[in-house]
């Protein structure tokens, strides 16, 4: 009797070792996707030019395609100053990838005005592709605003979605 | 065996493509705030005395405070208070633009149905002497007498409006 059971024993050690030695091919697959990279583009930036202060507090609003700055107070433009400019920013990336952007203030601006509502010219979601895009914001102005340049610095992020 | 290793590279490669997957660039915003303009009163215009006459006449005023008679007379003896109208312009060196009105009307004081008009407002600016973007205007104009106008004080306590704006 217990040769017997030794000899089961022995039948599946065998069988283990017989599965031990198989062999099959699993395929590994791996894209590498080239890095996403935010450049600006030389000589553009977020200025709202030059403006006075209107008798209560108001707004400059540059549109994020850069086309239109919009007073809330008409007597704070002044016609011979009318030049003003967005960021305009480079994306490299996968030419199938999609992307979101997102901006921060990373400084605030000096001198008693704020900076808020930045904006985008691309889509709000992360299924942008184009290869550029700009940034536009508002510009809060209150009605004591002393004269002087303001200045502050803005973070723009692009994330592969 | 050969599974733990598939998941291996697996990860390998996730953290990897993760650790690129985003990029900042910094800008900076930039405004430039220029003091509102300002203008004040400092001086009336004031056309001193004024003999009229039979017939229609002017009284020039010039910017520079010299009155021209044109058919109405002045005395030079008793001239009266003669001022052109003076006027302070806080402009922090940026250009502007001066509108005058087109006319003016004064009242006779004790008549208020006797009326001279006043028009041809001249103004010259003068640089302040503190060369801190002030400005002096000057401002003269021409008073219309009719013929035979009543004598009496002529005035219009609402004043004219001069007006600058940036260019």
């Amino acid at each position: 009797m217990k040769k017997i059971t030794f000899i089961l024993i022995a039948l599946i050690t065998g069988t283990t070792f017989a599965q031990n030695s198989k062999t099959a091919t699993a395929p590994v697959n791996a894209e590498i996707v080239s890095p996403i990279g935010i450049t600006l583009d030389t000589d553009t930036s977020m200025d709202f030019g030059k403006f006075t202060t209107s008798t209560a507090a108001a707004t400059v609003i540059l549109s994020a395609d850069g086309t239109t700055r919009t007073f809330s107070a008409t007597d704070m433009e002044i016609a011979a100053y009318s030049t003003f400019d967005v960021p305009e920013f480079t994306v490299t990336k996968d030419t199938d990838a999609t992307y979101k952007v997102t901006m921060a203030i990373s400084t605030a601006v000096t001198g008693g005005v704020t900076l808020s509502n930045l904006s985008h010219s691309l889509d709000t979601d992360g299924s942008n592709t184009a290869t550029s895009f700009s940034v536009g914001g508002t510009l809060n102005v209150p009605a004591a605003t002393t004269a002087g340049t303001k200045t502050g610095q803005v973070s723009v992020t692009v994330t592969y979605e | 065996m050969k599974s733990i290793f598939f998941l291996i590279v697996v990860l390998m490669f996730a953290f990897n493509a993760h650790s690129q997957n985003s990029s900042s660039s910094n800008l900076e915003a930039r405004a430039v705030v220029v003091e509102p303009i300002k203008i004040s009163k400092s001086v009336d215009l004031n056309f001193g005395n004024v003999i009229a006459g039979f017939s229609q006449g002017t009284i020039i005023l010039s910017p520079d405070g010299g009155r021209i008679a044109n058919g109405a007379q002045i005395s030079n003896a008793i001239p009266g208070e003669v001022s052109a109208a003076e006027a302070v312009v806080t402009h922090g060196e940026y250009n502007y633009s001066i509108t005058l009105p087109e006319n003016f009307t004064l009242f006779n004081e004790n008549n208020p149905n006797q009326i001279m008009i006043i028009n041809q407002f001249q103004v010259t600016p003068l640089r302040g002497i503190t060369d801190q973007g002030d400005d002096i205007l000057k401002i003269g104009a021409t008073l219309n007498i009719e013929a035979n106008q009543s004598a009496g004080f002529y005035t219009n306590p609402a004043g004219f409006n001069v007006t600058v704006s940036y260019n």
